[in-house]
Order: C-alpha cells, then structure tokens, then sequence
C-alpha cells in the first residue's frame, strides 16, 4: 500500500479527472432540477442532451472522508454510481471510485516501553518508534481507482440475469474480476431467489519486494529479505439470496455466501515482534521483528439476514451477519437504522452497528525469542480479538422527481484486548491494543 | 520464492478442491440455514401482497440495495479494519485492505 512520489501525483491527477468527470456528467445527465429523461423534442441539442435522451438515468456522486484520530489513516474518497435504463427493462451499471489515502499505518510490531526502529519497506530508510508509542509507518500513501460495469436483461418473464467486472489498480496492487447472477421471481413477484458468482485476481507487486515469510527484518542499507516478481491471488465467490414481501409493510432477504481464496493472502508490509523470553530484567523486551505468514488459501462462509419495516412513525432497518472461515475467525455485525420524517421534505436516520470478531488461530501479539517460529503468525490486529461500535447520524433532504442528497455523520470506535495473558515482562502495563477511532462522513447526491 | 521450512502449505492447483470438500462436508451452519430457507419458502407462501399494495414497498427506504453508493462505501471501512467482509452482496475486495 506504499506509493512513490511520482506516482502519487500521477494518481492523484487520475482522481481528479475522474472527480471532474463523474460531476460534469452527473451535472449534465441530471440538468437540475429536470431528472428522469423528458420527452425532448427531436431539435433538443447538446452532448448532455444526446445522453440524457439514450435511457432513462439514475445513480448517486458522492464523497467520503474518513480520518482516524492519532494522527493515523485518512482518507477521501468520490465516487460515482450511474444506471441507464433501457427499454425492456435492460439496465446498464457503470461505477467509479477514486481512494486517496494518506497518515500512517500500523506495521504489526507491539508497542514497547523503549524506542524501537525499523526498515521502510522500501528497505532505503529507516525510521522510529518513541517509547509507549504505536509503530507506524507514517509515509503510508496511497491511490486506488476502482472501475465496475454490469450489464442486467430479462430473460423471461420471471428470470433476471446480468453480468459485469470489476477493476481497480492502485502502485501496488492490480484487481481485475468477472461476475454473474441470475434471479427469479414467483409469479405474485412476492418472492425472489438469486445465485450470483464472481471470479477475481488479483496481482501483488510490494514495494521493496515481496518479504521472505518468517525472514527477519534487516536493518536499511542491507540486502533485504526479499523477492521480486510479484505474487499474486484468486477468489470465488457464490452468493445465494431469498427476499420475501411478509405484508405491505415488511420485507425480509436471507443471503448465503461462500469465498474461497488462494494464494498469495500476507501483508507484505506487516511483521511480528519476536520479545526476549528469557526471564530476568529483559523479559517482554523486543530483540526483532519477522515479517508475517498467512495460510495460502481462506474459505469463507456467511450468513446475512436483513429486515426492513414500515410504521407511521418511520422505516425500522436490521441486518444481522454471521461469519466463519477457516482461519478460525468468527464475526458478528449487527446493524440496525430507523429513518423517519421531521418535516414534509427532511428525514433524520440515526443507525447503530455492532461487531465482534474472535481471532484467527494464527494471530499472535508477539513470539519469543526461544520459540521456533515455523507455523502461520500475524500480528494484525484486523485479524485479532476486538469489537467496534459504530454510531451514526444520516440528515436527507428530499428534492423533487425523487432526487435526494444526504450527508451521513458516523464515528467508528473499535476496541481489543489491551492486557492480555500473553503479555510478559515489559509488555504488562503497556496498552497492546490501542483503539482505533476514526470520523466518517458521507455526501451522496442520488437522482 | 516462499520459504520451504513454512507449514500447512497447500498445493496451489488442489487448494480449490480441498476448499470445496470442506464446503460440502456437514456443518451445523449449512443445516440451520437450509432449513431456514425451506421454512420461509414454504411459509410464506400464503404471505405476500397484491400488486395495487405495494406503495409502501416501492419506498427507496424500504428496497434492499437502493443506495449502492453509501453500501460501497461503508463495506470499503469496515473490509479495510476488519477481518471480515461480504455478505450482504459479494466480498469486497480488489485491494491490498485485509
């Protein structure tokens, strides 16, 4: 997730393109206040005026901003989602997003009470922890653009299909997919049933190589640790989904899904502390640091079930998820929204998620220096024991010809085991799992 | 290119298949979910609503997948801070995020 200079700019100025862009031809498909295509007449002239007659459009543009406190990730995010709608109810998706992120990122080693120094990934530089402090990477920048079209028709009376890739690109990391659904509908349309799959791959070129798994990290200057050629990983997914109308108030969705992964599925820029376990005034102390190691292959599986309610009073929303794989992780989400009316044109929607994750059978806070470290390791706390709570606020102000705008309002708090009966020595007492909050914002213009 | 001395490392071309003998073996999950969806189907089969019923249900609000934006952006959070992801539609991805 490293980046150089140059390419950032080069990046950056893609982002902005796509930004100008995704404005310009929202600003001219929608033509405000006019949205759904009119009956033009056929002198209408004008570019925008030729698109905006091709099909009947809809979609969002919208911004995310996402800053972690502590001085750590932040991000900024636009992005544009566009339908054109075609006669016989054929629809083409396209959707742009733009990730600009910057701050500085955890590199897995465990706070310590003494300074701690390590290797750039670039393997050029090095740089500094301060004593109690966590250690960051803090020349962490990054972009990503992300690109996904699909294409949906009937196929009969009752059966839908579509089909449509996905690709993103950031310095590191390349993402190219392909996938399909299919979706039937009973005959009083009350009950739908879909079988989607999707195919991704993915191609990983780490700066400064790709880290030898369980190497030691070697001071800058020296010959790295490290491969060059890149790696590179595939996914299958399969969803099967259910929804179903129970009453003209209440609908419900099931969804089942499996993902299997294989290859290469490491943070090349992670790495683990190896601690003195030698007992005396050194005990907890960091000696060094190995870079991590993930199974080579993941399975997942999920179960998601999700409800929307109608009262006077408003829109009740609630999802719950369960997840497993077999890296041993285990989760919980559960998310819950209620929008109504203050006023003829403005809702309010205060939501809630929760979550909880066990850790993978992997996941380590550090190793010791007398262990023979030959099995998976990470020290990733995304990976580790935690929850988070997720507080929101979504303000929407309905605008005619059912466009609306909304600004959502959310404050991400995730928690972990800070003391746990691992730590030794100079580890108790310090905050092992520092918590991770982070402001975000979402403005979405939808049409 | 990995180190050799690393265990429980699969065989790149027969991890698919491992993966799949896995899925299909018995779990408790697979049964509970199965006979969920067996229950709701045939359940609800006297449910559901005419079509002149439906103004409530053509809502935005009340449309499962209506605001893919904000759904694009929220699974992007939680894929990049946890460990988990997909579900609601298919796992997010195409980036070094988890």
């Amino acid at each position: 997730m490293q980046l150089k200079n140059s390419n950032n700019k080069k990046a950056g100025k893609i982002g902005k393109l796509i930004t100008h862009a995704a404005l310009a031809l929202t600003c001219g498909i929608t033509n405000l206040p006019s949205v759904k295509a009119e009956t033009q007449s056929a002198k209408s002239s004008g570019y925008f005026s030729g698109i905006r007659n091709w099909a009947d459009w809809s979609g969002e543009v919208g911004l995310l901003g996402y800053s972690e406190t502590e001085g750590r990730v932040q991000a900024f995010e636009p992005g544009i989602n566009l339908n054109a709608k075609f006669d016989g109810d054929r629809v083409w998706n396209i959707k742009l997003i733009y990730d600009s992120l910057t701050g500085a990122s955890p590199n897995g080693a465990l706070i310590s009470g003494q300074p701690q120094t390590f290797t750039s990934p670039s393997g050029r530089a090095n740089y500094t922890t301060q004593p109690g402090q966590i250690p960051l990477y803090d020349q962490f920048k990054d972009s990503r653009v992300a690109v996904s079209s699909s294409w949906s028709q009937p196929l009969t009376r009752l059966l839908k299909g579509s089909a449509g890739f996905n690709f993103s690109k950031e310095y590191d990391y390349l993402s190219l997919g392909f996938n399909s659904s299919i979706s039937k509908e009973s005959e009083d349309k009350n009950t739908s049933y879909s079988l989607g799959v999707s195919f991704t791959n993915d191609s990983i070129n780490p700066v400064g190589g790709t880290p030898i798994e369980l190497a030691t990290m070697v001071p800058s200057g020296s010959a790295q640790p490290k491969t060059q050629g890149g790696e590179t990983k595939s996914t299958l997914d399969v969803l099967l989904g259910v929804s179903q109308v129970i009453n003209r108030n209440w609908i419900v969705q099931g969804n089942l899904s499996v993902g299997i992964s294989n290859g290469y599925m490491n943070d090349p820029y992670k790495m683990v502390t190896v601690h003195d376990d030698t007992t005396g005034p050194t005990l907890g102390d960091p000696l060094s640091y190995i870079y991590e190691s993930r199974p080579d292959s993941r399975l997942k599986q999920s179960v998601y079930l999700a409800s929307k309610s109608y009262s006077k009073y408003g829109i009740l929303s609630l999802s719950y998820r369960f997840l497993t794989d077999d890296w041993g992780l285990t989760s919980h989400t559960l998310e819950s929204n209620f929008n109504f009316a203050i006023s003829s044109n403005w809702r309010l929607q205060p939501g809630l998620r929760i979550y909880s994750q066990s850790a993978v059978d992997f996941f380590r806070y550090s190793v010791g220096s007398s262990e023979t470290t030959t099995q998976n390791v990470t020290a990733d706390t995304r990976l580790g024991d935690m929850m988070s709570i997720t507080p929101g606020l979504k303000i929407i102000k309905k605008l005619e010809n059912d466009r609306e705008v909304s600004l959502l309002l959310q404050y991400y708090m995730q928690t972990g085991d800070k003391s746990p009966s691992s730590a030794v020595g100079s580890q108790v007492g310090q905050d092992l799992f520092p918590d991770l909050n982070a402001f975000i914002v979402q403005i979405i213009y939808s049409f | 290119m990995r180190n050799s001395t690393i265990n429980n490392q699969n065989n790149f071309q027969n991890s698919y298949m491992t993966n799949l003998f896995v899925f299909l073996k018995f779990s408790l999950i697979k049964i509970f979910t199965l006979f969920y969806f067996i229950f709701v189907t045939a359940a609800c089969s006297s449910m559901g609503v005419k079509p002149w019923e439906r103004e409530v249900l053509s809502k935005k609000e009340m449309t499962f997948g209506a605001y893919v934006l904000e759904a694009g952006f929220e699974d992007h959070t939680y894929f990049s801070k946890e460990g988990s992801s997909g579900g609601r539609s298919f796992s997010a991805g195409g980036c070094g995020c988890n």
